[in-house]
């Protein structure tokens, strides 16, 4: 058995290890990808409540973007791409964790 | 403008970061963090399950006892977290005699648990157990977050046994627009799940939970305690908080997936097509008064959900009441002008117990 949890002789699962390998490594792009779009549509809402402020406000600057953050996480994890995703990446690391269990 | 904004970030981070060693001032002086304090003894168990009852200081007042029964995520302390916040310590002091299921740790349960060992073994027994020491034939069930699903579940199949049924920040319909952890779960695969092991660390979902508001539940809340921290009464209350949080019991497996399969992907409560040991799962059956108490704010359970409960319930029989406040906030929350011990009290002597 070798340290990466393979067998000694994956030859035979080849395809399956590599076809789900690179379904899981797409999402795995797709979710950070997306969490960095999500970043930037806050910061862009952000700015534009900034630019917005009069002189008399003085809002809790902190709070206020949290606030944005929040929301524009909540609006990706709603997604269905999202899901989509986070399904493929849970789905393999629990196939992974059987399979190390199985084959130790 | 942005002069201006870098005035006031600059003064927002001077003033944290002034008051950050503070904090460790007001540390020293903290006591041993308690939560769950309200006196309680052990007077049942069954398998894994532990019934508790709280001590009235008084006699009690109504003869009807109230039974809790939470959620299998996190600990009930939420509802007895501190004694000018307890949900638990304000229906004891009203003069009921308040009950508890501890539904234990799956690690050393001696049955198989499932979906119902929960509602036809811990909860049944745990109600039969109280009917047979109490003067009365049904208790008022009161349900907390999942607690209040398996509350309904049980009021539905047996509406004999139940005085009444309130539900607390509970989810009916799991399939509303704005419910994250449905849509988060749509796409896993929990066929694979069940070749996992008999129990999984509880500390796994409280994971998922931060990470549905991680920068409300893992910066702000950090930079408000370092804001607050010469206040003890707030510090105190924060660490409190956390204590419970972090403190996430050992999970069925297989009761997991099953709750994730039935309600969370299937959404069956709400389509009426729930079985339980055989039975359909009717909530029309409920004859009993029922309120359900939800917070506007809610980010785990939306509002929606609870309030779909009106639909599946008699409407001579149900009342609502919204807080105005998030998931835990029913429970400790300071913002509503009236404590949910306090609304389920006084709805208890309205409708007659």
């Amino acid at each position: 058995m070798k340290n990466d949890g393979l067998p000694d002789d994956p030859t035979d699962d080849l395809p399956t290890v590599a076809c789900a390998s690179r379904k899981v490594l797409d999402s795995h792009k797709n979710i950070l990808s997306s969490s960095q779009y999500s970043i930037e549509t806050a910061i862009e809402k952000f700015s534009e409540r900034l630019k917005k402020l009069s002189s008399e406000e003085k809002p809790e600057v902190f709070s206020e973007w949290i606030a944005f953050a929040d929301d524009s996480h909540r609006d990706l994890i709603l997604s269905d791409e999202f899901a989509k995703n986070f399904g493929n990446c849970l789905n393999y690391a629990v196939s992974q964790m059987l399979y190390r269990e199985k084959n130790d | 403008m942005n002069k201006n904004l870098d005035y006031m970030v600059t003064q927002e981070m001077v003033a944290s970061l002034s008051n950050l060693e503070k904090l460790g001032q007001t540390l020293d002086q903290l006591d041993q963090i308690e939560i769950g304090t309200t006196p309680r003894t052990a007077v049942f168990r069954h398998h894994g399950m532990t019934l508790f009852r709280y001590k009235n200081e008084t006699p009690t007042q109504y003869r009807v006892p109230i039974l809790l029964v939470y959620s299998l995520v996190n600990r009930p302390e939420i509802a007895d977290l501190q004694p000018d916040r307890s949900l638990i310590k304000e229906l004891v002091e009203a003069g009921y005699a308040v009950y508890l299921i501890d539904w234990g740790n799956p690690e050393v349960a001696t049955i198989e648990l499932n979906l119902e060992v929960y509602i036809f073994e811990y909860l049944d027994k745990a109600l039969r157990y109280l009917t047979g020491i109490s003067q009365s034939k049904s208790a008022h069930l009161v349900g907390l977050c999942q607690g209040g699903t398996f509350a309904l579940c049980y009021a539905s199949l047996y509406p004999e046994k139940v005085a009444s049924l309130t539900t607390t920040v509970t989810p009916i319909d799991f399939h509303t627009e704005s419910d994250v952890l449905s849509k988060l779960v749509r796409y896993v695969d929990f066929d694979l799940m069940t070749e996992l092991p008999k129990v999984f660390d509880g500390s796994i979902l409280n994971l998922l939970f931060l990470f549905l508001k991680p920068y409300s539940l893992l910066q702000l809340k950090y930079v408000k305690l370092i804001e607050n921290c010469q206040n003890k009464e707030y510090v105190e209350n924060f660490f409190r908080m956390e204590k419970w949080i972090f403190d996430s019991p050992a999970i069925s497996t297989q009761t997991c997936i099953e709750f994730v399969d039935l309600f969370y992907k299937r959404n069956l409560l709400v389509r009426e097509r729930l079985f339980l040991g055989g039975k359909l799962v009717n909530p029309s059956n409920i004859n009993t008064p029922i309120l359900n108490i939800f917070g506007r704010d809610d980010h785990l359970v939306p509002r929606e959900s609870s309030k779909a409960l009106s639909r599946l319930v008699p409407q001579n029989k149900y009342t609502e009441v919204e807080m105005t406040c998030g998931h835990v906030g029913v429970y400790v929350g300071k913002s509503s002008e009236k404590t949910a011990g306090k609304i389920i009290g006084d709805w208890l002597q309205n409708v007659g117990s």
